[in-house]
């Protein structure tokens, strides 16, 4: 308790002792590789089924690099999230061509390598082996008559996570790490399989008047909206975004109405807390960054597109360029769902990157000049 | 002839002792007479009237006659042979001639005689039975505070000596006749007196006039008065002198107070809020003090010696208290204004205390004052206070005192004004009450009744954040704590005989307490009981006093924790009964003057853990010289397992922990350079054993634990306080503290690493609030005009801290499942941040009013924040391939206060 205190003592005062740390997170200029995410398709899987990795990454421009990946088949971590297990790694070969691309089929037996799942089984009957249990849940998924939720729940819950990682040596040495779900889950025809999210659309929205950056601001100062991209219509160029005075911005991306199995999913979990199963929706993270391609070495960063806001929705409020010399960039959208309460989950992610076009009245020159 | 002679001579002396005159015989009388027999003898004097215009004037004298006495004793005529001044003469012949004598006898027969009679003026005489009564009175106290002033000297002076025209006699004749009355004294033309123990005067019989009252008292500024005074009526007043300073101040010489202890420092009461830094908060001094470590961005955390946040235990009054202070050290929970002392005991201390194997701060309440009812108003920045105090009646007397903060308000307030917007809103507020209730029915008997209650309520909401789970709370936005605290402690001092002392608390409780950070953790916990101390303190002989006592927790606590754990959310609710039931015993032994053996032996008993403790304990001090003190302490200490609750959870613990065992070793020696400087330094070697620490594993009965007791620590030092006591313009002090904290465990401490370096289960790691160096300057400067000005300067060895290889290595690691880079760690607590180095600043200033104080001050923290930002932590991109430091802003805070 003492502790709890102390941290939320101290952090009053950090809040007001910081200041504005210029962070570049959401500018990938170039200076050096930045990845951005893993992408798992399908983001979990059974045993014995095939995945592909890709590793979606903005490299500097002209370096060379190295890039080696490796599954862990033991992992675990402890009640608090600290990683205990972190064994019976192998290495994977990427697809011919590339290397951020990688095809592989998981073993049959992949599952036995968790200390964890083993230490479940173990509590559940000593005599029980892996294998045994294996065959179970593996049978159990395939049978034919539809399971109860109970059934559903013990399937999804013979599962093990495991570790991947693409270590990049190069300009920088980066290691991206990713979980990715074993189970059998993905054999009953069930929501309960995760899907990796999709972004159908992405927008800007021009709002009447200044600092309207809020959401609330949409319904009733929207002057214009304008398609970056248009999963309807995908091979549409952007539009051209101009850039006024006293106007707002925002980036919208498709904000998730349910609609089969790509946004906001529902899911069902065993409440450790209530003994029961219980549902919960998955929770969205969004993450927007861009790199402004006319940025000219000794322009200020403030310069550049500056995001407002926390950032992690759909809704990203910006400030246009004040630099008006930068017209053309490009914009990286990464969406991750989330199961806060279900055992051994991995998020699945989506990505879309546009490029777009800025354009300046002659009264937002003349004020930035 | 010659018995003749001799007789009248004999008649002479006699009627000098009679009247005070003188009679002589005539030598002219005829020898041929028959013997005198007896002499005249004067049956009754007439007085004179003492001509007015010559007793105004202070005339005196004696006028010589010569009597002829009849045969039947009357006078019958009269000579002058030596006058005064015509006036007097008659007056004194007027009274002569009515005397009546019994007549000389000579021959057995009545005969005349001629006698030479002096008649004596005596101004004196003429006020021999001057009238008594008081005709000025009053009460002298000191301005603004109204207490009264004992035993100053009040003079009273006449500018206008000729006012008074009833006055028969001269001016001073009179002054020196007053002045011989009881309870005042003429001095140089003026009638001075003294006020008693309650500041109450009187002057008798002055002249009717002006009066120049004048009160020339050490330590007040010099004033005087005029009053009228008239004869035969009472002028009564109130008089207020100004002290020439009103910034008192109390501290207790560190480590000399306690003899019996060997590292106690006392601080006592009020103006220890004056120093600079701790933002009035005199339980916060403490940390100004060797032996405790500099808390982050100032906050309330006592590490002593190295030993954990959770090792130090606080008491109010012998009693447990659950927390020290608000948010965690913006103030303390208990208002300073109702406090008599704090005493940090840093270690070594005796078997009075138990169930910690760190320090002990315990604080002390004040009775009312019990002179007249006392009020004071405090408003600053943060908080708003008053408090009320004074005598219900002669043996009962009560004080109340009750705070609450507005901080939320101002702070929103200032970032309105500054354009700062943050990405939360912040909630906090606290509220503290005291009452005390004073009983004293007798000289050896002292009894009080505390109600104490307090609430602690900080919450911050971001709105943009979503956190965790709704099985752990719906709250997903907000980071709260709130604490509550309401306790009732009766306590009751007897003086049983003069050999016998028993000293008795009893204390009930009640403190709900709960949390939630994102909902990823949740708790409710509540705790309710009872404590009971007796302590008897008995002079068995001059050279051996024996303390025993008891020393009894009880409590009951309730609770329920929600923690969205790494496979879903789990919750844990438990009630159970934690104690902590001890007894103890000391000697203080003397076996010579100079030496002072403390040998003692406690035993605690833990319901929660099933097991119970003896810690054996010595203390001892050596006087071996004037000035020069050698002392010594050794000891073994336990506590129930920290975190306190959690460490022993089912779910989040293990309630197989043993308890944490400590071993304390000091040594130290006290020089008292001159009256004001002393000097203090002490070096300990401490160690720890069963320090719970965090594990994913498995207990003795197969169960899965989250606690295991196998980390040790060990932490030795050297301390120094030299120390300037409360001259006429200064007081300070310099501390200066050299210490290493160190911890070994089987598995990591750094939980977080995940591919940093390798773990040494035999290697002593840095404790984690380990500060190399701690040096303080204190200095407080009282200026004229009650203007007081401090200054607070620390240098201290940066916070250990685990080098981040993103930083230093540009080793970089992406968390692509969460969209976030993490750091790198390097080595544990293998670096130290740089050097913080705070220089805090205080200015007081007082008004006085007539029955009121008026104070305001400005207490500006880190002013030297523009040129040297000390950092507290690192704030690193997003990458964490820079940083830059994150510190203390300079915090200003100022108030008034108004106390009557």
């Amino acid at each position: 308790m003492k502790k709890i205190v102390s941290i939320l003592s101290s952090a009053t005062v950090f809040l007001m002792g910081c200041s504005n740390f210029p962070t570049t997170y959401e500018n990938v200029d170039g200076s050096k590789t930045r990845p951005l995410a893993i992408v798992c398709e399908p983001p979990e899987a059974a045993p014995g089924d095939s995945v592909s990795l890709s590793l979606l990454c903005k490299f500097k421009p002209g370096s060379s690099r190295t890039i080696t990946w490796t599954i862990y088949y033991d992992y675990g971590t402890d009640l608090y999230g600290n990683e205990i297990f972190l064994s019976q790694s192998k290495r994977l070969s990427t697809v011919a061509g590339t290397d951020t691309l990688v095809k592989f089929r998981l073993p049959d037996s992949a599952l036995f390598y968790s200390t964890l799942l083993k230490n479940t089984i173990k509590g559940i009957d000593t005599s029980l082996t892996m294998a045994d249990a294996d065959n179970m849940f593996k049978t159990l998924s395939l049978m034919s008559p539809p399971l109860t939720d109970s059934m559903k729940n013990m399937v999804n819950n013979f599962a093990s996570q495991v570790k991947i990682v693409a270590h990049i040596y190069g300009d920088v040495d980066v290691m991206v790490e990713k979980l990715f779900t074993i189970r059998y889950t993905c054999k009953l025809d069930s929501l309960q399989t995760n899907q990796n999210p999709c972004i159908r659309w992405l927008k800007v929205y021009t709002l009447t008047g200044k600092d309207m950056q809020d959401p609330d601001s949409i319904p009733t100062h929207t002057e214009k909206v304008q398609y970056l991209y248009d999963e309807n219509n995908p091979v549409a160029p952007p539009e051209t975004i101009t850039v006024d005075v006293d106007k707002s911005y925002l980036f919208v991306a498709d904000s998730g109405v349910l609609v089969g199995d790509t946004l906001i999913q529902r899911y069902q979990y065993f409440s450790m807390k209530d003994n029961v199963i219980k549902q919960d929706y998955e929770i969205y993270h969004y993450d927007w960054l861009f790199t402004n391609s006319d940025y000219q070495s000794g322009m200020k960063q403030d310069s550049l597109i500056l995001m407002q806001g926390q950032n992690n929705g759909p809704i990203a409020g910006f400030l246009p360029p004040v630099d008006t010399r930068m017209h053309h960039f490009s914009l990286y959208c990464v969406v991750r769902d989330r199961r806060m309460n279900e055992m051994f989950s991995s998020s699945g992610v989506g990505y879309r990157e546009v490029k777009g076009y800025f354009s300046y009245t002659q009264a937002y020159i003349r004020k930035h000049q | 002839m010659k018995k003749q002679k001799w007789i009248v001579l004999l008649m002479f002396a006699l009627s000098r002792l009679l009247f005070g005159q003188e009679i002589e015989i005539d030598s002219t009388a005829e020898p041929e007479l028959a013997p005198f027999e007896k002499m005249p003898v004067l049956k009754e004097f007439i007085k004179a009237d003492y001509p007015a215009e010559e007793l105004k004037k202070g005339v005196e004298g004696k006028v010589l006659f010569e009597l002829f006495i009849t045969d039947s004793g009357r006078v019958d005529s009269i000579t002058v042979l030596q006058g005064l001044n015509p006036s007097m003469d008659s007056a004194a012949l007027h009274a002569v001639r009515r005397f009546q004598y019994e007549p000389a006898i000579a021959g057995g027969v009545a005969v005349p005689v001629l006698l030479q009679y002096e008649y004596r003026f005596s101004v004196q005489d003429e006020i021999k039975e001057l009238e008594k009564y008081v005709n000025l009175k009053g009460r002298l106290i000191e301005r603004g505070t109204r207490s009264p002033i004992p035993f100053a000297t009040i003079v009273a002076a006449f500018p206008d000596t000729t006012r008074d025209t009833t006055l028969r006699v001269p001016w001073t004749v009179y002054l020196q006749k007053i002045g011989g009355f009881e309870g005042q004294f003429y001095e140089a033309g003026a009638i001075v007196t003294q006020t008693d123990s309650l500041g109450r005067f009187a002057f008798q019989s002055l002249p009717a006039g002006i009066i120049k009252l004048s009160f020339p008292v050490s330590g007040y500024r010099a004033d005087s008065i005029i009053e009228a005074v008239e004869k035969g009526a009472l002028t009564e007043n109130e008089y207020r002198l100004e002290k020439l300073n009103y910034n008192e101040y109390e501290i207790v010489v560190y480590g000399t107070v306690e003899k019996e202890e060997v590292a106690k420092t006392q601080l006592t009461l009020t103006e220890i809020k004056r120093i600079p830094g701790f933002g009035g908060d005199a339980v916060k001094v403490v940390q100004a003090l060797p032996g405790v470590a500099r808390s982050s961005f100032n906050g309330g955390e006592i590490v002593v010696r190295g030993s954990g946040t959770g090792d130090t235990r606080y008491f109010l009054d012998g009693m447990e208290l659950p927390v020290l202070f608000h948010f965690g050290g913006l103030k303390s929970t208990y208002n300073s204004d109702a406090l008599s002392s704090v005493d940090l005991y840093p270690g070594g201390f005796n078997s009075r205390y138990g169930n910690t194997v760190g320090g002990v701060v315990e604080i002390k309440g004040r009775p009312a004052k019990t002179d007249r009812w006392h009020g004071n108003v405090d408003i600053n920045l943060i908080d708003a206070s008053f408090l009320a105090e004074g005598p219900i009646n002669e043996e009962f007397a009560l004080l109340v005192t009750a705070r609450r903060s507005y901080i939320a308000d101002v702070l929103n307030w200032g970032l309105k004004q500054a354009g700062i917007i943050l990405p939360m809103t912040v909630v906090p507020y606290y509220w503290d009450i005291v009452a005390r209730l004073d009983y004293k029915p007798s000289r050896d008997c002292r009894m009080f009744l505390t109600g104490f209650a307090f609430t602690d309520q900080m919450k911050f909401v971001f709105s943009e954040v979503r956190g965790g789970s709704t099985e752990v709370s719906e709250a997903k936005d907000e980071i709260s704590q709130s604490v509550d605290f309401q306790t009732l402690i009766y306590g009751w001092d007897q003086h049983i005989n003069k050999s016998m002392d028993n000293e008795f608390r009893l204390q009930w409780g009640n403190a709900p307490t709960s949390f939630n950070i994102f909902s990823f953790a949740k708790g409710d916990f509540i705790q309710y009981g009872g404590y009971l101390r007796d302590e008897w303190a008995w002079q068995i002989r001059e050279k051996l006093k024996l303390n025993s006592g008891l020393d009894m927790a009880l409590y009951r606590v309730d609770y329920t924790l929600d923690i969205l754990s790494a496979d879903g959310a789990r919750q844990s609710k438990r009630d159970l009964y934690v104690s902590d039931l001890a007894g103890y015993v000391n000697a203080e032994y003397k076996p010579v003057k100079s030496l002072l053996l403390v040998p003692g032996l406690r035993y605690d008993y833990y319901t929660e853990l099933s097991e119970g403790r003896l810690s054996p304990r010595v203390t001892s001090r050596f006087n071996w010289k004037k000035g020069h003190t050698l002392k010594g302490a050794l000891g073994m200490y336990n506590q129930s397992p920290e975190p306190y609750g959690q460490a022993i959870d089912s779910v989040w613990g293990n309630p197989e922990l043993p308890a944490t065992l400590g071993k304390q070793a000091v040594l130290g020696y006290e020089y008292q350079l001159t009256d004001l400087i002393g000097l203090d330094v002490q070096t300990y070697y401490n160690t720890q054993k069963n320090i719970p620490a965090q594990s994913d594993s498995f207990n003795s009965s197969g169960n899965p634990v989250n606690y295991l007791p196998d980390q040790e620590g060990r932490m030795y030092g050297f301390e120094l306080m030299l120390r300037h006591s409360q001259s006429e313009h200064f007081f300070g002090w310099i501390s200066y503290s050299l210490s290493r904290s160190e911890r070994r465990s089987p598995r990591r401490m750094d939980e977080e690493a995940q591919a940093g370096s390798a773990w040494d289960p035999d290697k002593w790691y840095l404790y984690g609030k380990d500060k190399t160096h701690n040096l303080q300057f204190v200095g407080s400067w009282r200026l004229p005009r009650n203007w007081e000005v401090g200054g607070r300067l620390r240098y201290v060895t940066g916070n250990p801290y685990t080098p981040y290889l993103s930083y230093t290595e540009h080793q970089y690691f992406y968390d692509a499942e969460n969209g976030r880079y993490r750091p790198v760690l390097g080595e544990y607590l293998s670096d130290r941040m740089g050097a913080f180095v705070q220089l805090d600043v205080r200015v007081d200033k007082k008004f006085i009013y007539e029955k009121w104080i008026l104070s305001a001050y400005l207490d500006v923290q880190n002013v030297n924040y523009p040129i040297y930002n000390s950092p507290e932590t690192y704030d690193y991109n997003y990458d964490y391939s820079d940083r830059q430091v994150i510190g203390g802003i300079i915090i200003p805070s100022l108030g008034v206060k108004a106390e009557f």
